[in-house]
């Protein structure tokens, strides 16, 4: 058996996790990385509010691809928009799609067919993939159910509808999306427990489903030691002395919360090791907004740990 | 900026406690690991200070609460639970306070005693086979249940107020829509169609002889595939399952009534962490979507800001203190070099939390109170915990 080529040479990376660990700062910092090795990278959200521009500082990413800068195309798969390409590219005509499908009763029905969101979003980054040129494609997915359903999706229609046009090319993406040569999915986690438990969870569904192949544990907002054995024994030594000195006494309170955290840390991130994935730690940057420069650093984290 | 060294009593802390004295149901949800039970039992408690005969409820099977509590375990009968509380320090009471935890069989034989229109249908149901497994492994019947008791204790008037913990599910509310599902399933078309043919037409369910052509014949292989009896049984229940549709349809519309009725309000439990909040900001939409009252949004386990220590830090020479306490002073320097910057990083922290919050409120509480609990020291999971929270939630001595 080959080993697989190493994680950033793959062409189509999925970046998973719970809502809220921070996929969209991860995503963009990867993309961000992979430009600066020279790469034509296509980064895609799936249907959510753009947080890919501000972060970037590249004006809206809508439906529309669009070359943002040299090298880092954006989009926003949006599944309606796709789902009318792909109508009109089979109806030809425009007016037929509007009789069809800005019907009522089609749009309702439309909406209770499971995984139809899924599978056009799927089928627009696969066709990103194929007929386009280029060389890596960042997709941020929705949080951990649904990023897990996404990559499911061609592989759930594909064995439930094996013969026809449909089929052919759901075989196809999932051929692609299990593909341990081009695609690598990546879990995002915080050094926190719950987080690291539904990280777990995550490694644990994918690869029981078998549904694609597992890139990098990224363990985000790592606050990082300050105080080592001495500066502990220290705290402990001067807390006996403080007696009536209230500001010391504060200030001692502050620094034994640090010490429990970084505790925590430890441990959590040790859990996060446990994950069997090659592990990148990116540092909390302790900003309430996060913005270019800080994608840029962390691209840069990116690149060294990759 | 709040410096959260102590609780005040601020406008917020005052509509909480309105909120706990006055309300009939407390239903507290939030995401997993947020505090949501232990707040929910201190809510309890602060009840019982008010003079309020309350009852805090759970549906969560593991322990959390008993241990919140200080307890080992909680069954379904509600247990008095004042004397636990006062051994572990707990202010004095003028109410009463129990808990209980939901057992789902024991709440399903509950309510088919009350609902069954005789006790002779109550008794055939609850000795049906396929009622242990509707009971268990239907899904939404443990949140079915749920809902049904919480209506049932909240409008037996034992009670002046119920706090209910919501189990943490990725949708809490979910659990509210149960009872209608569960009855579109004993709406479904096939079930009325055998109800209605068995009850018509007074007939055995499995007379070949008279029930003929394809369905018939389906029927009489499926007999002895499965043994008439099981059959016959599934029949029955269908049927006896039809008396109960009436008066639980009825009762599914009064906890929706009771649920957005001026009795009840809920409260979203949180923390600063971002994930905790995207799953508050899912269930502050959720909740407005399906029109039901928002109390109050508890943001837990908030990083207090460094407050004095930021002023020792200003002092010129501060580390003199330290030297003081008989650091010696190469030791002091370097220790002092750490909690310069501990202290810098924790008002950082504390400034990003208070933006995170900051905006989640804005967009989505429309000026519902926002209570604000500190990190406190160590995470106890006893009756201590509860009696440190209470003046955090509002319960403050009078001045």
């Amino acid at each position: 058996m080959s080993t697989p080529p190493p994680l950033l040479s793959r062409q189509l990376h999925y970046v998973c996790g719970k809502g809220g660990v921070g996929k969209s700062v991860v995503a963009c910092a990867l993309a961000r990385a992979l430009v600066r090795q020279g790469e034509r990278v296509l980064l895609a959200q799936v249907s959510a509010p753009d947080s890919h521009g501000p972060l970037l500082g590249v004006g809206v990413v809508n439906a529309e691809v669009r070359e943002a800068e040299p090298g880092l195309f954006v989009v926003d798969i949006d599944p309606h928009a796709a789902m009318k390409e792909y109508a009109l590219l089979t109806l030809k005509f425009e007016a037929l799609y509007r009789t069809v499908f800005e019907n009522r009763l089609t749009k309702a029905f439309l909406r209770f067919v499971p995984s139809m969101n899924e599978l056009t979003m799927q089928g627009k980054i696969w066709w990103h993939a194929v007929e386009h040129h280029y060389s890596r494609i960042v997709v941020d997915c929705p949080s951990t159910g649904h990023g897990i359903k996404l990559l499911r999706t061609a592989q759930v229609i594909a064995d439930a509808a094996p013969v026809g046009p449909l089929a052919e090319k759901t075989k196809k993406m999932a051929e692609l999306v299990r593909d341990p040569t081009r695609t690598a999915v990546h879990i995002v986690t915080l050094p926190e427990e719950l987080p690291v438990n539904e990280a777990h969870d995550l490694v644990a569904e994918v690869t029981r489903t078998g549904v694609a192949p597992l890139g990098y544990a990224v363990v985000n907002q790592v606050l990082g030691p300050l105080f080592d054995d001495q500066a502990r024994a220290a705290l402990t030594a001067v807390r006996a002395h403080t007696h009536d000195d209230v500001a010391l006494a504060h200030l001692l309170d502050v620094a034994e919360r640090r010490v429990e955290r970084e505790q925590h840390e430890r441990t959590q991130r040790a859990r996060a090791r446990d994950l069997g994935l090659p592990v990148i730690e990116l540092p909390y940057l302790l900003q309430p907004r996060l913005a270019r420069a800080d994608i840029e650093r962390l691209a840069s984290v990116l690149q060294e740990g990759a | 900026m709040e410096v959260l060294e102590r609780p005040v009593d601020d406008d917020a802390r005052r509509a909480l406690r309105g909120h706990v004295g006055q309300r009939t149901v407390l239903v507290v949800t939030g995401s997993g690991g947020v505090g949501k039970t232990t707040n929910a039992a201190a809510l309890g408690l602060f009840g019982a200070r008010l003079g309020r005969r309350t009852l805090v409820i759970t549906i969560d099977p593991a322990r959390r609460l008993a241990n919140a509590l200080g307890l080992t375990a909680l069954s379904h009968v509600p247990q008095r639970i004042d004397g636990a509380l006062a051994d572990a320090g707990a202010p004095p009471l003028t109410g009463d306070l129990f808990a209980m935890m939901l057992d789902i069989k024991a709440a399903w034989d509950d309510m088919l005693r009350r609902t069954a229109p005789n006790e002779e249908t109550a008794k055939k149901i609850l000795e049906n086979r396929f009622y242990a497994t509707l009971s268990r492994d239907l899904p939404g019947a443990h949140e079915f249940i749920a809902c049904e008791c919480l209506h049932h204790l909240a409008s037996s008037g034992d009670w002046d107020l119920v706090v209910l913990d919501t189990p943490p599910t990725s949708n809490a509310l979910d659990f509210l829509e149960a009872p209608a599902r569960i009855l579109a399933v004993l709406d479904n078309d096939a079930f009325r169609y055998f109800a209605q043919r068995k009850q018509s037409l007074g007939l055995r369910f499995l007379d070949a002889s008279i029930v003929q052509g394809a369905a018939g014949r389906a029927q009489s292989v499926l007999a002895r595939f499965t043994g008439a009896e099981v059959l016959e049984e599934l029949g029955d229940f269908i049927v006896l399952l039809r008396d109960l549709y009436e008066p639980l349809t009825r009762r599914t519309r009064e906890l929706q009534q009771m649920l957005r009725g001026e009795g009840t309000r809920f409260l979203v439990v949180t923390s600063p962490a971002p994930p905790a909040l995207a799953e508050a900001r899912l269930l502050l939409t959720e909740l407005e979507r399906r029109g039901l009252p928002l109390g109050a949004l508890l943001v837990n386990r908030v990083t207090p800001t460094a407050g004095r220590a930021v002023g020792l830090l200003a002092e010129e020479h501060w580390e003199r203190h330290l030297e003081r306490a008989g650091v010696a002073p190469a030791a002091a320097a370097r220790l002092a070099a750490v909690l310069d910057e501990a202290v810098r990083q924790q008002e950082k922290v504390a400034r990003v939390e208070q933006a995170s919050v900051a905006e989640l409120l804005e967009r989505h509480t429309h000026g519902a109170p926002l209570v604000r609990i500190p990190r406190l020291a160590d995470a106890v999971h006893d009756a201590k915990r509860l009696v440190e929270l209470l003046p955090w939630l509002g319960d403050l001595p009078a001045a």
